[in-house]
C-alpha cells in the first residue's frame, strides 16, 4: 500500500529531475528498493530496512543538499517506520516467546528437569520481563517455570 | 585589576613574555607560579597552616573543587594572567613531571570554568588546554584534558576540542582497520559457549540474512555473509565469521584485540557479574594501540568496562545495560555487521541494530555514548572517569577494584525485588577514605553527577581494597543497601536484614573468604552459616519481598531463642 504511495511521489518529482548527483540517483534508487521490500519483509524485519532506507537518505541529503527527492523520500520513510517498529518489536516478543515456550514445555515433559536448564530459562523470561513488565504472557511462562523449579510438574 | 600578573611574574624569576630575558624553565618555576597563586587566593590562614602551596604538594593531585573556588576569586585580569603564566610555564616543564602537569592542567580547567560562569571570554584557556593535550606525551594526561572539555560541554563549539573529545568517544568505527586497504573479505569471531550455542539460535539468524552456516567438526560454526551494501558507492563485503565455543571459563575472548587478522568480535555468553572475563584478562596481553571492535554481549556487561578499557584504552567496545541472556545477541552482531558494510558511525548503526528488536537498542552503550564514563576508572583512583577532573598518576591502591565493587553492588540491588529496578545505578563510586579495620566502609552523600542527575556518591574505605573480592563487594553492597532502606524509611529490622541479605548474595560460598567477618560485621549476633545463604535468596531476583519478610521473622526468632 506504501509502496503504491510512494511510487507517484517519486513519479511526480524524479531524482535526476531535481538537480541531484547521479549517485544521489542511485542511493535513492537503493533506498527506494529498501522500502518496497520492507513491506514484503517478514514482520521482524520490516523496521529495520525502513531505518536503513533513512539512514541512507540522510547520507545522501547531507551530500547532496539541493536534493529535494532525498528530503521528500526520507519525510515519507519517517512514517513508514513509525507504522513499521510497533508491528516488528512485537514480532520479536512473539519469537522469543516461542522460543521459551518450547523450553518451558521441554521442561514441563522431562523427568527430572536439568536445573541449569531451568535457571537459564527463569533468568531469560526474568530479562523479557523487565523490558515487557505488562505482558502476561510472559508473567505466565514465569509462573509455569517457577512450577518446575518447585517440583509441582 | 590585574593584581596578580606582576606579582606572578617577579615570583617566576623572570618575565616570561619578555624574550630579553631567560625565561622560567622547569618545576620550580610551575612550583613557584602554583605557590603564589593559592597564596593569592587563599582567604583564611593560621599559624598552622600559613597556606600557600609548597612545591613538593605538585607531587600529588590538588584538591579540583579548591582549585574551583579559588578560580572564582580571580577577575578577569588576574585570570588571563594566572593562565598565561600557568599555560608557559607547563609548556617549558619536563614532561616526566606527569602529575605537576596534570595538576596544571587541572587548574586551567577551574579557570576555565570560573570564566564560563562569568561570561567572559575563554577562547584563550581552551586554547592553552588544547596546547597542554598536544605537547604531552602522557596518554592520560591527554585523557584527563579531553575529559574535562567534554564536561564542560565544549564539543559542539570548538572544532579542535571535538576532535580531541571524539579519540575518547569516537563517533564511528575505524573503518581503516576494519576494512584495510580497500579489502572485502573480512574476518569476525564471536566467541560464544555452551548455553550460547544452546540458546542463540545462531544459524537460524544467519540464514534468515542470507548467509551460508556449516557446522564444523569441533562444534564451530563458520559463516559466509555476503553483504551488499546499501550504498551504491560501497563495495560489497564478505563476512568469514566464526562462532566458536570458548569454554568456561572463557578462553581466548579478548586474544583478537591482539591479533591483526581478526579486528571486529564478540563475547556472546555469560557474565557471570562480572567475572566470566576474569581469566581472558589475566592471559592476555594489555594492547595500548589496539582500536578494534568487540561487543561485549553478556548480561550487564558495563561491569567489565573498567577493566577492559584500562587494557584496551583505544578500543571501541559495545557494553550491555542490563540482562541480555542470548535473546538479542546474534542479531545485533549479523546487523552490526550490515552497518559496518554500510559504514555507519554509531550512532546510525544504534537506531538500525536497535529497530524494531526485542530490546529497541536500549541495551547497549555504543563507543560514542558518553554513559560508558561511568564505569571507567582508568587511572585507578576509585572515581569514575565521568566525575575524576585529575589524572592520578600514584593513588598508591587499586582504586579500580573499589568502584567496580560499587557498579557490580548496584547490579545486585537492581536484580533484587525488594529494591526495585529502578534502584539499579543509582548509587556512583566516589573515591577511597582512610578507613577503619572492622568499618564503616562507606561514606555516601547525593550530589549532581556529570551528566545533571542526582545520584548516591559512594565513597570506600581503603580498608576494604585489601579485603578478598566477595568480602568487598559484600561489604560494601551491604551499606549501599542500608543507605536504600534508610531513605525509604523502612524499618531498622527490615534495614538491616536486607542490607545483610544483599551482601550475601554477592558471596562466592566456595572460594570467598572473610564471611565470618562479614556475618559479624552486618547481622551481629544471628549466626548463619554461608551454605545456608540459598535458602534465604532467590536465584535470580536474589531479595524478593518475600524472601525479605522470611529473613525478618528467621532472624528476629534466632534473637527470641529459637532454631531454624
Amino acid at each position: 500500500m506504501t509502496a503504491l504511495l510512494l511510487v507517484p511521489l517519486l513519479a511526480l518529482t524524479p531524482a535526476h529531475a531535481d538537480a541531484c548527483k547521479p549517485i544521489s540517483v542511485q542511493r535513492i534508487a537503493s533506498a527506494q528498493a529498501l522500502l518496497d521490500q520492507s513491506l514484503e519483509a517478514e514482520a521482524i524485519d520490516r523496521a529495520s530496512m525502513v531505518e536503513r532506507a533513512r539512514i541512507l537518505l540522510e547520507r545522501t541529503s547531507q551530500d547532496d543538499t539541493g536534493c529535494k527527492t532525498a528530503k521528500s523520500l526520507h519525510k515519507q520513510a519517517g512514517k513508514m517506520l513509525a507504522a513499521a517498529e510497533p508491528i516488528s518489536v512485537a514480532a520479536s516478543l512473539d519469537d522469543a516467546l516461542m522460543h521459551a515456550l518450547e523450553r518451558v514445555e521441554a521442561l514441563e515433559l522431562a523427568a527430572e528437569p536439568d536445573r541449569g536448564e531451568v535457571e537459564v530459562v527463569r533468568f531469560m523470561l526474568a530479562a523479557l520481563g523487565s523490558y515487557y513488565p505488562d505482558d502476561e504472557r510472559v508473567d505466565a511462562l514465569v509462573r509455569r517455570v517457577i512450577a518446575v523449579q518447585r517440583g509441582e510438574k | 585589576m590585574n593584581l596578580l600578573l606582576p606579582l606572578l611574574l617577579a615570583a617566576s624569576g623572570a618575565h616570561a613574555q619578555d624574550p630579553c630575558n631567560p625565561p622560567p624553565v622547569g618545576l620550580e618555576d610551575l612550583a613557584s607560579i602554583f605557590s603564589l597563586l593559592y597564596e593569592y587566593t587563599d582567604t583564611e590562614t593560621t599559624p598552622a597552616d600559613p597556606g600557600g602551596f609548597c612545591p613538593d604538594d605538585l607531587a600529588k593531585p590538588i584538591d579540583t573543587d579548591d582549585a574551583d573556588a579559588r578560580a572564582k576569586r580571580l577577575d578577569e585580569g588576574d585570570r588571563e594572567a594566572a593562565v598565561s603564566l600557568l599555560a608557559y610555564t607547563a609548556a617549558v616543564t619536563d614532561s616526566s613531571h606527569v602529575q605537576a602537569l596534570a595538576n596544571a592542567a587541572a587548574l586551567l580547567d577551574s579557570l576555565l570554568g570560573s570564566a564560563m560562569d562569568a561570561r567572559d571570554d575563554y577562547g584563550y584557556i581552551i586554547d592553552a588546554l588544547l596546547q597542554l593535550a598536544n605537547d604531552s606525551d602522557d596518554p592520560m594526561l591527554r585523557r584527563q584534558i579531553a575529559l574535562n572539555l567534554w564536561r564542560r560541554g565544549l564539543d559542539d563549539k570548538n572544532a579542535n576540542v571535538k576532535a580531541l573529545i571524539e579519540e575518547y568517544l569516537p563517533p564511528a568505527p575505524d573503518y581503516g582497520l576494519i576494512f584495510p586497504e580497500g579489502a572485502t573479505e573480512i574476518n569476525a569471531v564471536l566467541h560464544s559457549g555452551d548455553d550460547g550455542f544452546k540458546h542463540s539460535d545462531f544459524e537460524s539468524v544467519f540464514e534468515r540474512a542470507g548467509a551460508e552456516v556449516k557446522k564444523e567438526s569441533n562444534g564451530d560454526l563458520t559463516v559466509t555473509y555476503k553483504v551488499k551494501p546499501d550504498d551504491p558507492a560501497l563495495p560489497e563485503i564478505t563476512w568469514n565469521i566464526t562462532i566458536r565455543d570458548a569454554g568456561w571459563p572463557p578462553k581466548g575472548v579478548l586474544e583478537d584485540f591482539n591479533d591483526d587478522s581478526v579486528n571486529v568480535g564478540m563475547y556472546g555468553n555469560h557474565s557471570q557479574l562480572g567475572t566470566s572475563i576474569d581469566d581472558a584478562l589475566m592471559r592476555t596481553p594489555a594492547n595500548a594501540e589496539s582500536t578494534d571492535l568487540h561487543w561485549m554481549d553478556a548480561c550487564k556487561s558495563k561491569v567489565f568496562a573498567s577493566r577492559l578499557t584500562q587494557a584496551y584504552p583505544k578500543a571501541h567496545i559495545i557494553y550491555t545495560k542490563n540482562s541480555e541472556y542470548f535473546h538479542d545477541m546474534p542479531l545485533a552482531f549479523q546487523r552490526g555487521l550490515v552497518a559496518l558494510t554500510n559504514h555507519y558511525d554509531y550512532e546510525q548503526m544504534d537506531r538500525y541494530a536497535g529497530s524494531g528488536s526485542l530490546y529497541q537498542g536500549h541495551n547497549y552503550i555504543y563507543p560514542h555514548d558518553d554513559a560508558k564514563l561511568t564505569y571507567f576508572d582508568q587511572d585507578n583512583d576509585g572515581v569514575p572517569d565521568s566525575e575524576d577532573r585529575i589524572y592520578d598518576v600514584d593513588p598508591g591502591v587499586e582504586g579500580e577494584l573499589g568502584s567496580r565493587a560499587v557498579h557490580i553492588a548496584n547490579t545486585y540491588m537492581g536484580y533484587s525485588g525488594a529494591y526495585g529496578k529502578s534502584s539499579e545505578d543509582d548509587y556512583r563510586p566516589d573515591g577511597i577514605f582512610d578507613g577503619q579495620p572492622g568499618g564503616p566502609y562507606t561514606q555516601i552523600t547525593e550530589r549532581k553527577d556529570a551528566y545533571g542527575d542526582k545520584k548516591f556518591f559512594v565513597k570506600f574505605s581503603d580498608e576494604v581494597l585489601s579485603m578478598d573480592k566477595s568480602q568487598r563487594t559484600a561489604s560494601i553492597a551491604a551499606e549501599m543497601a542500608k543507605h536504600y532502606g534508610v531513605e525509604h524509611r523502612w524499618s531498622e529490622e527490615k534495614n538491616e536484614a536486607g542490607a545483610f541479605l544483599v551482601g550475601a548474595a554477592v558471596y562466592d560460598v566456595w572460594s570467598g573468604s572473610g564471611y565470618d567477618q562479614y556475618n559479624d560485621t552486618y547481622l551481629g549476633d544471628v549466626s548463619i552459616s554461608k551454605w545456608d545463604l540459598g535458602k534465604h535468596l532467590d536465584d535470580h531476583d536474589f531479595v524478593t519481598s518475600a524472601k525479605l519478610n522470611d529473613f525478618v521473622k528467621y532472624v528476629r526468632e534466632q534473637r527470641e531463642g529459637g532454631e531454624e
